[in-house]
C-alpha cells in the first residue's frame, strides 16, 4: 500500500483539507478519516503532467481534487494514466546532467531548419503561388519604388527599343528552352537616382534596368549578360523564394520567442531580416549559371558578365550613398572567377 | 471560519504580519532559472523538431510553469488550457493570417475593407480571449473568470486609446482609466468579483512625470544622433562585400545594438514610467468580493532596470539567458505584490462559465496583446 500526503478540494469550492491519499494494491485511493469515499482508477478524469516542482493535481469525475508535490509516487503510481508526450517532455527535462547536448541539439536544430528546412519549404511555397499573386507583388513593388527612389528614364527612346528587342529575344529563347515561369517578362528603363547603377527583377517578371547602368556598360553583349542574369532570377522565383524565407524565418522567432524574452523579442524579429541578406549569395550563383547556360545557347560570350559585374563593383565601392542592400548584384572575386571558369567550359 | 489560519504545510512559507488584525499574504515566486532553462530549452527543441506543433504543449508547459511556481497563503496557481485545442487555434489565426496577407497584395482595396471588419470584431476577439486565459486560471481549485461587454470593450480598449494617441496623449489617463476599469473590474475569482477604480489626478500626475522623462531623453537623443552620425556614415560605406564577410559583419553588430538601445532609453523608460505607475494604481484600489484588499509597490527604476538589463543580457548570449531573465522578472513582480485578506480565503465558490475562445486567445498572442505589466 502506497501513502501519499497532499490535500483534497471538493467540488467547487476553495477550501482544503490536509490528507494522507491510501491507494492500495488493487487500484482503489481511500482518503481515511479525510474523506469516506473511495475511487477506483476508472474514476480518474485528469493528472497533470510533471513539470519542474510544481505539485501534481489529480482530477476525479465527481469533480474532486487532489493535489500533492510527491511528483515520484505519481509518476510511479499511475504510469498509464499519463500520456507518452507528457513522459518524453518529462525524460528530456529531468535529462540534467549532460544539459549542454540538449543546448547543442537544439542550435544543430536551428541550423539545419535555416539552412535547408527554410530554403526547401519557401520553393515549394514559390512553386504553388499562383501568377496572379507575383504579378500583384510586381505591380506594387513598381509603384513603391518609383515613388520613393527611382524616375522618368532619360535614355533615348530608339535605344531602349532595341535593348527591349534584345531582351524579347533572350526571353524567347529562354522559353524555346522550356525554363518554366518565365510568361510575364517585361523590361522598364528607370534613372537610378541614388541607387546608381544595378539592375533587378520582381517576383512576376518585371526587370528593371537603369540609365546608371545602361551607361557603365561598354557594350550591349555586357547589358544582354546582365539581362540574361536578372532573367535567371525569376526562372528560378528568387524573389518569392526570399519574401518565403523571410516569412518563415520570422514565424520561427516568434514561435521560438514566445513568452519569454520580452523587449528582446522586437529585435530579435529584425534580425531576421538582416540574415535575410545573406541568404541571397546563393542566389545569385544559381542565376549566374543560369545566364551562362542560356548566353551560350544564344551563340554569346557569357564573360561579358564577369566584365560587367567587375565594374559594377568598383563603381560601388565609390559611390558615396544609396542602399547597397537593395543590389542584386555584389561580386565578389570569388563569384567573379566563377563565371569566367564556367564560361570557358 | 472567519480568520482561520491558513494552512503553509505546502510550498514555501507566507510570511503574516498582522495588520490591523489582518495578515499581508505575500506572494512567492519558487522557479528558478536554472529549472525554467530546462524547460524552455526541452520546449524550443521540440518545436523546432516538429515544425511548429509542439509550440501549442510549449505554451501551456511555460503558463503552467509560471502560474504553478506562483504562491499565495501556501496554494499555487494552475493552468488548465487544453495544448490541443490552442494548436487548433494557432491554426485558425495562422490561416486567416496568410488569407489576409494574400487579399492585402491581390486586392488592397478588399484588404481595406477587412481592416475594418477587424476593428468592427476586436473588442469581441479581446473579450473572448481574456475569457478563455481567465477561465484555464485557477488558484486553490477556484477558476477564474471574466465576463465583456462588446460596447464598453469597443469604447475603453478601442475608441479611447485612439483618442488619447488623436490628443498627443493629453487624454490618455481617460483612457487608462477606462481600460483598468473594464478589465479589472469584469474579472472574477469563482462567484466573487473584482473591482477597481482609478482616480484621474494621480493618472495625470503619473502622465506629467513620464513627459518630463521624455523630454529630457529626446535632450539625449540629440547626444545619441550626434553619436551615431559617424556610425551611419561608416554603415553606408560599407558595402555588400564586407556584409558576405561573416567575420566583419559581427563588428557591425555592436553598432546596432547601440542604436536599439539608444531608443529604448528614449521612448521606453517614459512608458515603463507611466505604465508602472498606472498599474500600482489600479492594484492598490483592486478589491474582491468587495473586502480582501490587494496591493503593488512596483518601484519605477527598480523594475526599468529589471527590462533593460534583461534586455541586453538576453541578447548578449544570443537569448540564451531569456529564461533567467523571465524567472528574474517574474520573482522581481511577485516580491512586490501582496494582499489584504478580510478573513478566511477557503470561501470562494466557483460556478459554472463559458470557457471563452481559444483562437481569439491565440489572436491575442500573435498579435502580441497583452495587457497589465
Amino acid at each position: 500500500m502506497y501513502e501519499i500526503k497532499g490535500r483534497l478540494f471538493s467540488k467547487i469550492s476553495s477550501e482544503s483539507t490536509d490528507c494522507v491519499m491510501q491507494c492500495l494494491p488493487d487500484g482503489s485511493m481511500e482518503f481515511g478519516d479525510a474523506f469516506d469515499k473511495v475511487y477506483t482508477l476508472a474514476d480518474v478524469e485528469n493528472i497533470t503532467d510533471r513539470l519542474g516542482s510544481i505539485p501534481r493535481r489529480i482530477t476525479f469525475n465527481d469533480g474532486v481534487v487532489f493535489e500533492t508535490p510527491d511528483n515520484d509516487s505519481i509518476d510511479a503510481l499511475f504510469s498509464n494514466q499519463i500520456s507518452w508526450l507528457a513522459k518524453l517532455s518529462d525524460s528530456l527535462d529531468q535529462w540534467r546532467k549532460p544539459l549542454i547536448f540538449l543546448v547543442v541539439a537544439t542550435v544543430l536544430a536551428i541550423f539545419i531548419v535555416f539552412k535547408y528546412g527554410l530554403p526547401v519549404g519557401a520553393r515549394i511555397a514559390a512553386f504553388l503561388t499562383p501568377d496572379i499573386v507575383a504579378q500583384t507583388i510586381d505591380s506594387s513593388a513598381l509603384e513603391t519604388i518609383d515613388s520613393i527612389m527611382l524616375s522618368q528614364s532619360n535614355l533615348p527612346e530608339e535605344r531602349q527599343q532595341a535593348i527591349t528587342r534584345e531582351f524579347e529575344d533572350l526571353v524567347s529563347l529562354a522559353q524555346r528552352m522550356n525554363y518554366p515561369h518565365l510568361d510575364n517578362m517585361q523590361l522598364l528603363f528607370r534613372d537610378g537616382g541614388s541607387v546608381g547603377a544595378n539592375a533587378f527583377a520582381l517576383p512576376g517578371g518585371t526587370v528593371i534596368a537603369t540609365d546608371q547602368f545602361i551607361e557603365l556598360s561598354e557594350n550591349d553583349d555586357e547589358i544582354i549578360a546582365v539581362l540574361a542574369h536578372e532573367i535567371g532570377h525569376v526562372r528560378h522565383q528568387h524573389s518569392l523564394r526570399q519574401i518565403y524565407e523571410a516569412m518563415g524565418l520570422y514565424a520561427m522567432f516568434t514561435m521560438i520567442g514566445g513568452g519569454g524574452i520580452d523587449l528582446s523579442q522586437e529585435v530579435v524579429n529584425q534580425a531576421a531580416f538582416v540574415f535575410q541578406l545573406n541568404a541571397s549569395r546563393d542566389f545569385e550563383t544559381e542565376s549566374d549559371e543560369f545566364a551562362i547556360d542560356l548566353l551560350k545557347a544564344g551563340g554569346r560570350d557569357p564573360s561579358y558578365l564577369a566584365n560587367i559585374l567587375r565594374r559594377l563593383t568598383k563603381q560601388c565601392e565609390d559611390c558615396e550613398d544609396g542602399p547597397e542592400w537593395l543590389s542584386t548584384h555584389p561580386a565578389p572575386d570569388g563569384r567573379i572567377k566563377a563565371i569566367i571558369d564556367k564560361s570557358r567550359q | 471560519m472567519s480568520d482561520q489560519p491558513i494552512s503553509q504545510n505546502m510550498g514555501t512559507q507566507s510570511q503574516t504580519t498582522s495588520l490591523e488584525q489582518n495578515p499581508v499574504l505575500d506572494v512567492q515566486f519558487t522557479g528558478t532559472a536554472k529549472e525554467y532553462f530546462g524547460i524552455w530549452i526541452v520546449n524550443i527543441l521540440l518545436s523546432i523538431v516538429t515544425l511548429g506543433v509542439y509550440s501549442a504543449w510549449a505554451k501551456v508547459r511555460r503558463k503552467r510553469y509560471f502560474n504553478g511556481n506562483t504562491w499565495i497563503a501556501g496554494h499555487n496557481f494552475e493552468y488548465h488550457a487544453n495544448p490541443v485545442s490552442i494548436l487548433k487555434g494557432r491554426i485558425i489565426v495562422f490561416v486567416l493570417f496568410v488569407a489576409y496577407n494574400i487579399t492585402a497584395n491581390l486586392a488592397p482595396e478588399v484588404a481595406g475593407i477587412l481592416t475594418l471588419l477587424l476593428a468592427i470584431v476586436l473588442p469581441w476577439l479581446i473579450n473572448k480571449g481574456l475569457s478563455f486565459n481567465a477561465r484555464m486560471t485557477s488558484y486553490r481549485n477556484i477558476r477564474f473568470g471574466f465576463e465583456g461587454n462588446y460596447w464598453k470593450a469597443l469604447l475603453s480598449l478601442v475608441i479611447l486609446p485612439f483618442v488619447g494617441f488623436l490628443s498627443l496623449g493629453l487624454l490618455l489617463p481617460i483612457a487608462t482609466q477606462q481600460q483598468a476599469k473594464y478589465i479589472y473590474s469584469n474579472h472574477s475569482f469563482g462567484d466573487a468579483k473584482f473591482k477597481t477604480y482609478i482616480a484621474l489626478k494621480p493618472l495625470y500626475k503619473a502622465l506629467l512625470m513620464a513627459g518630463l522623462l521624455l523630454a529630457v531623453s529626446l535632450l539625449l537623443i540629440g547626444g545619441i544622433i550626434a553619436g551615431t552620425t559617424g556610425i551611419l556614415a561608416m554603415i553606408q560605406t560599407i558595402d555588400e562585400n564586407t556584409f558576405s564577410d561573416p567575420g566583419e559583419f559581427i563588428l557591425f553588430l555592436p553598432f546596432i545594438f547601440i542604436f536599439y538601445l539608444g531608443i529604448i532609453f528614449t521612448f521606453i523608460l517614459p512608458y515603463i514610467y507611466y505604465s508602472v505607475r498606472s498599474f500600482n494604481l489600479a492594484i492598490n484600489h483592486l478589491t474582491l468580493d468587495g473586502k480582501h484588499k490587494f496591493g503593488s509597490n512596483v518601484k519605477v527604476a527598480e523594475y526599468a532596470w529589471i527590462l533593460v538589463s534583461n534586455l541586453i543580457v538576453t541578447l548578449l548570449t544570443l537569448g540564451l539567458m531569456a529564461p533567467w531573465a523571465h524567472v528574474r522578472k517574474m520573482k522581481y513582480l511577485a516580491a512586490h505584490f501582496f494582499i489584504l485578506p478580510d478573513g478566511s480565503l477557503d470561501e470562494f465558490v466557483d460556478r459554472e462559465r463559458s470557457e471563452g475562445n481559444v483562437t481569439s486567445s491565440e489572436f491575442m498572442d500573435l498579435d502580441g496583446i497583452d495587457f497589465g505589466l
